[in-house]
């Protein structure tokens, strides 16, 4: 997955980050573990606000599914145990979608959660595991399975998919499907197919991720 | 100091529990107690479904053939009960104007070369969906909760990307009421005119319109995940709907008024009011092959450890390996116990012919291995089969 990013692009927040990929951009900040509201508290750990606004117009239930899908996804990797009593707002605004938004939210979903991983990265926020994201569609006629489809391509798409992966041991071992988000048309050859491809692809983002941020952390070891 | 080590002594009574309150205070450990015995809290095996009984079509204007109830605006209707929870699915519709006709609405194609162009072409830019509101009653009022927030947006999606609604079903065939010699009005159909071509042409109208339809889809009485019987009750429903014949007066047909904005002068042409036919009614045209039930499933590992121990053969007891935890499938999630600890789901819609159209895997929790993705695969193919046969019987 071709793409580029950036860590600590914003300086009044605890964590930031920009992530891009084709046509899509997407700014993620991270505030925590600040004191929660009442009504937000546990008790024995992190409570985590998760909002993601959209490139245009204000927020539908399209973007509530949205959160819903990156909560399910940031819940596990994050160790929650460790803060009790507190909250973690993350929040990411789609500077632009990259896809038709009436009919498709993968590449937009793909880039919250890479992105969201790198900001809590930089918040600091304590993690039990590392996770990539890519989109996935399958063509018509040729059956060809795409990793990062462009806008186009999804149109002409028979199914797509929002693959995410926990990595731990360095971002060599996959430890659990976090997520895989299908619609459209396809059979079960197909879904292996995609998790084979996809564990592949997110392999070589989560390395990619690394270096990312090993690159913004050692210089502020060496100092 | 030996008295002091004598008074401290202390008996430690183990606390027991009925179950019904260990459930409420532990539910983990309840369900693995539950699971360590074979069954779940809610008595069922591992793979267990519940059973599903559907009503179709009682709450419809259609109901009765011969008399239209015409102040109903349901167009089609579901009630589907599984368990204890009651899903309510009724299905109303609109009529909007399309403002912008695109290429392939251009005069030269017929609408049947028209029909196979969509069919051809099977991308999702050709198919429509269904508005869903999904309530969950809870015995409170209030804003809409996120869960019935995602359920409704999730539907939306889904009914969009499984290709079961196209365009062109939802194309209104307008018709055209105008008044005979005698004073009466009667209502022509361009399609009902087929022996008599010249009428037909007299009967092309500029504008065109198109149905939109609603669910309003209420969960009485919650106990587990709903997203899947809120699906299957909407594709149950969405089978029968029909959808009112709707016309134009024939004055109205083709009215152009003058008015003038700010000196300039412009023609505009009056938006026709479109009516619906009392009595009626077309059947709406789905792509049946495409129509699929949702079933949902969880992981969780046993964990030894919660394993009540059999007080008969106490003694004989085996060693059982205290760190192997064992993944055990879940069919047809519901009870707060299981809601609340299962944190691996897989939720899948399939047909009966073995295709998916959607699938969401969420790996919370325990690992989701390749070959539960396959078993669960499997049981929705089964249980997909299964509810399709129910709208026959």
């Amino acid at each position: 997955m071709q793409f580029q990013a950036e860590v600590g692009v914003l300086d009044h927040v605890d964590g930031s980050s920009q992530f891009v990929s084709q046509d899509t951009k997407v700014v993620c900040s991270v505030t925590g573990p600040i004191e929660p509201k009442a009504r937000q508290e546990l008790p024995t750990q992190l409570a985590l606000e998760i909002i993601i606004r959209p490139a245009k117009g204000v927020a539908t239930t399209r973007e509530k599914l949205l959160e819903d899908k990156l909560r399910a996804v940031l819940t596990p990797i994050i160790n929650r145990y460790c803060y009790p009593r507190q909250l973690c707002q993350i929040t990411c605004q789609i500077l632009e979608s990259g896809e038709d938004e009436s009919e498709f939210s993968q590449r937009e979903l793909s880039c919250c959660i890479n992105a969201a991983f790198l900001a809590l990265v930089d918040a600091g926020i304590a993690m039990n595991s590392m996770c990539a994201s890519i989109p996935i569609a399958i063509m018509k006629d040729s059956n060809e399975i795409i990793d990062n489809p462009s806008a186009e391509q999804l149109k002409t798409s028979l199914s797509v998919h929002t693959l995410a992966l926990e990595f731990i041991d360095g971002g060599k071992v996959v430890k659990n499907v976090l997520l895989l988000d299908s619609n459209g048309d396809f059979n079960e050859d197909q879904l292996f197919n995609i998790l084979e491809l996809g564990e592949q692809k997110c392999q070589g983002l989560v390395k990619n991720l690394r270096k990312i941020i090993q690159d913004e952390i050692s210089p502020r070891l060496a100092a | 100091m030996t008295e002091n080590t004598a008074l401290d002594t202390i008996e430690v009574h183990p606390i027991t529990f009925p179950p019904d309150v260990l459930a409420r205070i532990s539910p983990e450990l309840s369900l693995q107690r539950h699971l360590s015995l074979g069954i779940r809290p809610c008595l069922r095996k591992y793979e267990e479904f519940r059973e599903v009984t559907i009503e179709n079509n009682t709450l419809s204007r259609y109901v009765d053939t011969e008399n239209v109830d015409a102040k109903n605006n349901i167009l089609g209707s579901n009630v589907l009960k599984s368990g204890k929870t009651i899903v309510i699915t009724s299905i109303t519709g609109g009529i909007i104007e399309e403002n912008s006709a695109s290429i392939k609405d251009l005069d030269d194609f017929g609408e049947d070369e028209l029909y196979e162009i969509t069919k051809e072409e099977n991308v999702v830019a050709n198919y429509a969906s269904i508005y869903p509101v999904v309530e969950v009653e809870r015995g409170r009022v209030g804003a809409c909760t996120d869960e019935e927030m995602t359920i409704s947006q999730k539907l939306y999606d889904s009914v969009l990307h499984s290709r079961i609604l196209p365009k062109q079903a939802l194309k209104v065939k307008a018709g055209v009421r105008s008044v005979n010699e005698d004073g009466t009005l009667s209502v022509l159909y361009p399609d009902e005119l087929e022996n008599d071509p010249s009428n037909e042409t007299n009967l092309k109208m500029k504008r065109k319109w198109s149905y939109v339809l609603y669910a309003k889809i209420m969960v009485l009485s919650r106990t587990g995940p709903v997203f899947d019987l809120c699906w299957n009750s909407l594709m149950y429903a969405l089978q029968d709907v029909k959808l009112p014949r709707a016309f134009i007066d024939e004055r109205a047909s083709d009215l152009r008024m003058t008015i003038r904005t700010r000196g300039r002068s412009a023609t505009i042409r009056e938006t026709y009011e479109i009516l619906c036919d009392q009595t009626k009614s077309l059947p709406l045209m789905i792509n049946s092959q495409n129509i699929a039930f949702a079933s949902n499933y969880g992981v969780i590992d046993l964990d030894p450890e919660s394993q009540l121990q059999d007080p008969d053969n106490a003694e004989e007891e085996v060693d059982i390996d205290m760190d192997e935890a064992r993944p055990v499938l879940i069919a047809d999630l519901d009870t707060e116990a299981e809601e609340t600890s299962i944190h691996s789901t897989i939720s899948v819609i399939a047909n009966a012919k073995g295709n998916y159209t959607q699938l969401t895997l969420v790996g919370a929790g325990a690992k989701i291995t390749p070959e539960m993705i396959k078993r669960s695969l499997l049981l929705s193919k089964v249980r997909a089969n299964d509810l399709s046969t129910r709208l026959n019987e």
